[in-house]
């Protein structure tokens, strides 16, 4: 079954051990970053795996292509380090690697789910912003979290789903 | 914990961090837990979701404060007047639990007494925290179901401490928000084992199970277990850390032997620790990575790390739990155990220190500690997550909640000791004008010896910085991410700036990772618990000049 990201923005505290994580599980490099905001809140990016794909579609190499239906994933041995991805990547979770220069992002952990483990940051968050299942299942989550929540979810069955502050809807703060 | 011990009779976290989640208010005060104790915002958050009102009193905004439906900016070392003022407010609205206190508590008309000092408004000049708020977060606390206060160093960390810890039990006694799931009065320990070391006796007026040792029936019995005589063990308390430092300058102390500490960096007055360690005759230190307090050593010993032993920790919800050792230990390294049970060897007490293995020093615990006494190191092997102290017989489940029928006090009732607002140690004047706070950040531990050495952390916050609000940056002109100098009467320390609006005016902030932080901290102490007051010292920020000298 396709698999989802969950990210709770109400839940992250800033702490940056995904980070720490991540970059444990990909030799010592992080593929995620937590961006503080208004020094208020905090916000763990990486790569969404979106359904359409920007980066897919700028790639002049098809690097960039699905692992599978719900992970997105970079073949280095193809990239040419253009970096077109990163200019198309809506969320700024691709990121160019000076001393290989390729392109890396998020791989969801592919070796760990293959253990049938789930992704680093997820295991390492202390705080349970972050989750990882089936599509229903996260919606449960989300749901049991509460009405102050608001959720983004996409059309499919993939992808990441979001949590965020109910004072970032429409105006804000 | 001393203040804890004389309101409730026992000094430690009443209920389990999982127990948070069961909550309907939770006050925060002095505890950035978000930072120093992440796991504690799973059931926080948890709570906070389930829609627990969330308030936080901190002198600054931190990651705790994000999530907090009330937040209380105090001026470091106001806390007891808050708690004063909200008691006020709970007394004069009539909403204290007058069946809890009539039926459980002794003091109430002397509590009175005192907060009737404190109305908000009185309580709102000496905190910054406007009146309003105060009232707000008493209402909160009183009236909901169940109320939990989690509290941190940020109140212990005082010259008044003992008294503010006091307070917190007469607020918690007051509204008989204790002795049920989602209540109690919560104090997080610093470290993973502190509240294992405490229990242990490691303090200089206790045997293991807080027995004191000026008791001689205390003395006799260990003397019994020891296979001593009775006069070989001292009537007479031990002296804190800080006490020790004074005691090297007083010529009274002349040797130490140092484990598992970092005092060059952890202790407050930093310099002049390390100016009073170069007096010994002889230091010791037990270590697993050379530190700044190595360097002044005449002998090091190479301990084992954490994943190198095995044993019980009990951790700050007083859960004990067995670990076993993930690697054998590196090199010449060792369980600081063996590495005492040789020194004790070569001293002459070979006879009394015999252990085979850490079962053996567990089965003396239990059978000198009356709270440890159902615990056996089988039984914690096969239970996943500890269980929690008091555990009286080996068939008893242990004690989750303290509290529920009665408190440990002759009489079973809980003492309201009413506490009176005393002012830090250290006042600002012309030439210190500024309020310095010390704290940690999530990314180090405590001296850093660790995650200092750790890529992964060390390049994520790298060096001493101190947050400035950009009013008090304007006026002393220090810019963003320059080097500033911060003075106090102690020293002085040289930092990265971080200009923030999430800091008062007037109040700065550093992390005491860094070897030099501690230079400027006050070596006052809490008269009762003898903790330091690292938490105010009054002191100024000037920018660094080109080529301007180290201090």
């Amino acid at each position: 079954m396709p698999k989802v990201f969950y990210l709770d923005v109400t839940r992250c505290t800033g702490c940056r051990a995904c980070e720490v994580a991540c970059e444990r599980e990909h030799h010592g490099r992080s593929n995620m970053f937590v961006q503080v905001i208004d020094e208020r809140y905090a916000v763990p990016i990486n790569c969404r795996h979106c359904e359409e794909n920007p980066c897919i579609e700028v790639c002049p190499t098809q690097a960039i292509h699905r692992e599978t239906p719900d992970i997105v994933s970079i073949a280095s041995m193809k990239c040419i380090g253009c970096q077109l991805c990163s200019l198309a990547c809506p969320f700024g979770a691709i990121w160019f690697d000076k001393l290989s220069k390729v392109a890396r992002k998020c791989d969801r952990c592919l070796a760990r789910l293959e253990r049938g483990e789930e992704p680093a940051c997820v295991t390492t968050c202390s705080a349970r912003a972050l989750a990882y299942g089936e599509m229903h299942e996260m919606i449960a989550l989300a749901e049991e979290r509460g009405e102050h929540a608001i959720f983004h979810r996409s059309s499919g069955d993939f992808g990441t789903l979001v949590t965020i502050p109910r004072s970032w809807n429409g105006k804000g703060e | 914990m001393a203040g804890l011990a004389a309101t409730l009779g026992s000094g430690a976290m009443t209920n389990p961090i999982v127990d948070l989640a069961n909550a309907d208010c939770i006050f925060a005060i002095g505890s950035n837990f978000a930072e120093n104790h992440p796991i504690v915002s799973r059931w926080a958050l948890d709570a906070k979701q389930r829609g627990a009102t969330l308030i936080v009193a901190d002198p600054r905004f931190t990651p705790t404060a994000w999530s907090a439906d009330l937040f209380l900016p105090l001026l470091p070392g106001t806390d007891t007047s808050l708690i004063n003022a909200m008691m006020n407010v709970i007394i004069a609205e009539g909403l204290w639990n007058n069946e809890f206190v009539e039926a459980r508590v002794e003091g109430f008309d002397e509590l009175c007494d005192v907060v009737s000092l404190y109305p908000p408004e009185r309580a709102a000049k000496i905190t910054g925290v406007p009146a309003e708020d105060i009232v707000k977060a008493a209402q909160a606390y009183a009236t909901a179901d169940a109320s939990s206060i989690v509290y941190c160093m940020g109140i212990t960390q005082h010259t008044c401490g003992t008294e503010t810890v006091k307070n917190l039990a007469n607020l918690a006694l007051l509204t008989g928000q204790i002795g049920r799931p989602g209540t109690g009065v919560n104090p997080l320990r610093g470290q993973d084992n502190v509240q294992g070391a405490c229990d242990m006796g490691a303090l200089p007026n206790v045997y293991p199970g807080y027995q004191p040792v000026a008791d001689e029936a205390n003395r006799a019995s260990f003397a019994r277990a020891w296979g001593l005589a009775p006069e070989d063990l001292s009537l007479k308390p031990g002296l804190t850390l800080v006490e020790m430092t004074h005691a090297i300058d007083e010529g009274k102390l002349r040797g130490m032997v140092i484990l598992g500490e970092n005092p060059i960096v952890g202790d407050p007055n930093a310099a002049h620790v390390a100016e009073a360690f170069k007096k010994l005759d002889f230091l010791a230190v037990i270590e697993i990575f050379p530190s700044e307090t190595t360097e002044l050593a005449h002998v090091i010993l190479p301990a084992a790390s954490f994943a190198e032993k095995r044993g019980t920790k009990t951790a700050t919800d007083r859960r004990v739990q067995w670990l076993e050792r993930a690697v054998e230990p590196v090199g010449e390294a060792m369980a600081d155990w063996k590495i005492i049970c040789r020194l004790a060897a070569r001293m002459g007490f070979e006879k009394a220190f015999t252990y085979p293995h850490e079962e053996a020093i567990f089965y003396e615990i239990r059978a000198m500690t009356p709270s440890y006494a159902g615990l056996s190191p089988e039984r914690l092997q096969n239970t996943i997550g500890g269980i929690p102290w008091p555990c009286l017989a080996t068939d008893h489940p242990g004690t989750p909640i303290l509290h529920t029928q009665s408190f440990n006090r002759p009489g079973g009732k809980g003492k309201m000791a009413p506490v009176e607002y005393i002012p830090p140690a250290e006042a600002t004047s012309d030439e210190y004008p500024l309020v310095l706070t010390s704290g940690r950040v999530v990314l180090h531990y405590n001296a850093g010896a660790m995650t200092r050495r750790t890529r992964a952390l060390q390049e994520r916050e790298p060096e001493l910085f101190v947050q400035v609000n950009p009013q008090t940056a304007e006026v002393y002109g220090v810019g963003e991410q320059a080097e500033a100098f911060v003075t106090t009467r102690r020293g002085e320390a040289r930092a990265k700036v971080r200009i923030t609006r999430r800091i008062p005016p007037g109040v700065l902030f550093m992390p005491f990772h860094f070897p030099e932080m501690n230079f400027l901290t006050n070596d006052a102490l809490d008269p009762t618990a003898k903790i330091p007051e690292y938490k105010v010292a009054a002191c100024r920020i000037r920018p660094a000049e080109e080529g301007d000298g180290h201090a």
